[in-house]
C-alpha cells in the first residue's frame, strides 16, 4: 500500500511491523487491526492473505498493523529468558502500546489464523485495550482438553475428508492399489482408540472466554473446512460458547483448505472479516 | 538490520539491509532475488537466514520485496518480468549509492535465480548464486501447474470457477503478461558459461556445475555458501 509504514519497536528496535492507516480518514484512525503471525509464515500471511485483508481494511476505513515476532520473519531474534507463548502475547502488548503512542489508537482488533489465532486470543485475555477478535482456525484448548479430545477431532476430520471425496475416482484407485491409508492398521487401531465415550472437562477452558464476554469483546471465529480447529471446536467450546449475548460470530467455509488457498476464498475471507468489522465496530 | 522503503511512493520496495559485522569482504554487496508466488513464501525464512550469514562473513546484504511481492506496494496479480529486473536494479543502486558498494552479487532461488540471470546478461555484476535456477519457463509453469492440479485432488479446497485473464496456482494470482514472460524464458546450458564467477546448487545434478577454477575468483565464498546450506538441511530436518 502506498501509505505503508515501517514500524520498529522492541529492544534493540529489533521488531518489525507495516502500519497500513486507513485511508481517506479526516480524523485519527479509531481502532486498528492487529495481524500475528500464523505459524513460521512472516507478516504478508499465509498466500499474502494478511497484506490483501490490510489493505482492504484500510479502503473501508480500518487501519492494519502487520507484525512479525522476534525471531520471525523481518523482526530480528531474541535473546531473552521468556517462554515463546509470553514473549509473543508480551510483544503484542508492546505493538500497541507504539500505536497507542504514536498513532493515538487506543482501541484494537486482534486477529491470527492457526497459531497467530491462539496468541492474539491469549493478549486479548488481560489486555483491556483489545475490544475485538477476529481468529481463524485458532484451536482454544488448553493440552489437557486436546489430549482427550485430539483423537476423536481428527476421526471427524478424516470422516469429512473421505465424504468429500466419495466420488472421486482418483481416490478410488488409490484405494483399490492398496495406497490409500483408511485401511492402515495404525488407523484402525486409531479408531478403536476413540470409539469409547469420553467425558470432556471443560472447566479451565471455558472462564477466559466468559471473562472477554464479560468485557464486551466482540468475536468471529471462521473456520475452514480443511481444519481440524473446527472438530476441537465443535467437541469442546462451540455447545457452550454458541449465540453468547449476540457477540459471538461463527463461521464454517466450506472448500477452503487450512490456509485459504484458491482466490476466491480469499476474496470471501476478505468479505466476511470486512462485514464483520463493519458491523460491530462502527467508525 | 535497517528495514527501509526504496523508490518511489506508488511503487516502493520493502528492503532489509543488514551491514557486514566483520570487515572481511568489505564493499562487497549481496542482492538477494526472491522467487515468486508460494515459493516466495516458502523461502522467505531461507533468505532471512542467508543474509544474516553472510553479514557475518562480512558482506552487504540486501533483501527486497519485488512490486507486488511481500511488504512492497502493489498485489501480485500486477506483477511482471520486466518490472522485478527494475526492481533488482534499484536495489543494486541502493547499495551502491547509499552503502558504497563497489561489488555486487546476485542470489536467487528457483524464479529468483533465473531473474539474477536474466539481469546478469543485462548489466554488469560481480558473481551469481543460483540455486535450483527455472531455466525453462514453459516446463516451470507446466510443472507449478501440475503440482496445483495435484494437490487440490486430495485438498478440502476446490476452484469455483476458471477465468482466462489470469493463472492460478498455489494462492497466487499470475497475470497473463506475467504467464507470457514466464513462457519467453529459455536458458539453455551454454549460457551458462560466462565470464562472471557462478555458483550454481540445486537437486538436478545435470545443472550442478562445478567452477573450481572460478572458485578463487568468486566474490561468493563457496565453502562458506556449503556450509549454510549445510546448516540450512539441519535446521528443515
Amino acid at each position: 500500500m502506498v501509505n505503508d509504514e515501517i514500524v520498529n519497536f522492541g529492544e534493540n528496535r529489533s521488531i518489525c511491523g507495516i502500519f497500513t492507516p486507513s485511508l481517506g480518514k479526516v480524523l485519527n484512525d479509531k481502532f486498528c487491526v492487529i495481524f500475528l503471525n500464523a505459524g513460521l509464515i512472516h507478516k504478508v500471511g499465509p498466500n499474502q492473505i494478511y497484506k490483501k485483508l490490510a489493505a482492504n481494511f484500510s479502503r473501508n476505513g480500518y487501519a492494519a498493523f502487520r507484525l512479525d515476532f522476534s525471531g520471525l520473519g523481518d523482526s530480528g531474534s531474541y535473546n531473552g529468558t521468556m517462554s515463546k507463548s509470553n514473549r509473543q502475547t508480551a510483544e503484542v502488548g508492546m505493538a500497541m502500546n507504539w500505536l497507542q503512542e504514536n498513532k493515538d489508537i487506543n482501541q484494537f482488533i486482534l486477529s491470527g489464523m492457526c497459531s497467530g489465532a491462539k496468541v492474539a486470543w491469549k493478549a486479548s485475555l488481560d489486555d483491556r485495550r483489545v475490544i475485538g477478535l477476529c481468529l481463524i482456525d485458532g484451536v482454544f484448548a488448553d493440552d489437557q482438553l486436546l489430549k482427550q479430545v485430539g483423537r476423536n477431532a481428527d476421526r471427524q476430520l478424516r470422516i469429512r475428508y473421505y465424504k468429500k471425496h466419495l466420488f472421486s475416482w482418483e481416490r478410488w484407485i488409490k484405494f483399490f492399489s492398496g495406497k490409500s491409508r483408511l485401511l492402515s492398521l495404525k488407523n484402525i487401531l486409531k479408531k478403536k482408540q476413540v470409539n469409547g465415550q469420553m467425558s470432556v472437562d471443560l472447566s479451565n477452558n471455558l472462564t477466559p472466554w466468559e471473562n472477554l464476554f464479560k468485557r464486551k469483546v466482540k468475536i468471529q471465529l471462521i473456520f475452514s473446512e480443511g481444519s481440524i480447529a473446527i472438530d476441537i471446536y465443535k467437541l469442546t467450546l462451540s455447545k457452550w460458547l454458541n449465540g453468547e449475548n449476540g457477540l459471538l460470530q461463527t463461521i464454517l467455509v466450506k472448500d477452503v483448505d487450512h490456509t485459504f488457498t484458491p482466490i476466491w476464498s480469499q476474496k470471501y475471507l476478505s468479505d466476511l472479516t470486512m462485514a464483520w468489522l463493519k458491523k460491530e465496530f462502527e467508525l | 538490520m535497517i528495514h527501509q522503503f526504496i523508490g518511489v511512493d506508488s511503487r516502493r520496495l520493502f528492503s532489509v539491509y543488514q551491514g557486514p559485522e566483520v570487515m572481511d569482504h568489505d564493499g562487497t554487496g549481496v542482492v538477494l532475488c526472491y522467487p515468486y508466488g508460494q515459493e516466495y513464501i516458502r523461502c522467505h525464512m531461507l533468505y532471512v537466514h542467508m543474509a544474516n550469514k553472510l553479514a557475518k562473513r562480512g558482506f552487504h546484504a540486501l533483501r527486497f520485496d519485488y512490486y507486488g511481492t511481500g511488504d512492497s506496494a502493489g498485489d501480485f496479480s500486477s506483477v511482471t518480468v520486466k518490472e522485478s529486473l527494475d526492481n533488482i536494479q534499484m536495489a543494486i543502486d541502493e547499495l551502491k549509492k547509499t552503502y558504497d558498494v563497489s561489488r555486487i552479487i546476485l542470489f536467487g532461488v528457483r524464479f529468483g535465480a533465473t531473474l539474477a540471470v536474466i539481469y546478469s546478461r543485462l548489466h554488469a555484476i560481480d558473481a551469481l548464486v543460483l540455486w535450483d535456477p527455472v531455466l525453462d519457463g514453459r516446463f516451470y509453469l507446466k510443472s507449478i501447474d501440475q503440482s496445483y492440479k495435484n494437490w487440490l485432488k486430495g485438498a478440502f479446497a476446490k476452484r469455483k470457477k476458471k477465468n482466462n485473464s489470469f493463472i492460478e496456482n498455489f494462492g497466487f494470482q499470475f497475470s497473463m503478461e506475467l504467464v507470457n514472460e514466464i513462457r519467453a524464458v529459455n536458458i539453455g546450458r551454454e549460457k551458462w558459461m560466462t565470464d562472471i564467477p557462478t555458483l550454481v546448487l540445486g537437486a538436478n545434478s545435470e545443472y550442478w556445475i562445478k567452477r573450481e577454477d572460478e572458485f578463487n575468483k568468486a566474490m561468493v565464498p563457496v565453502y562458506e555458501t556449503d556450509k549454510t546450506i549445510d546448516w540450512l538441511d539441519n535446521l528443515l530436518l
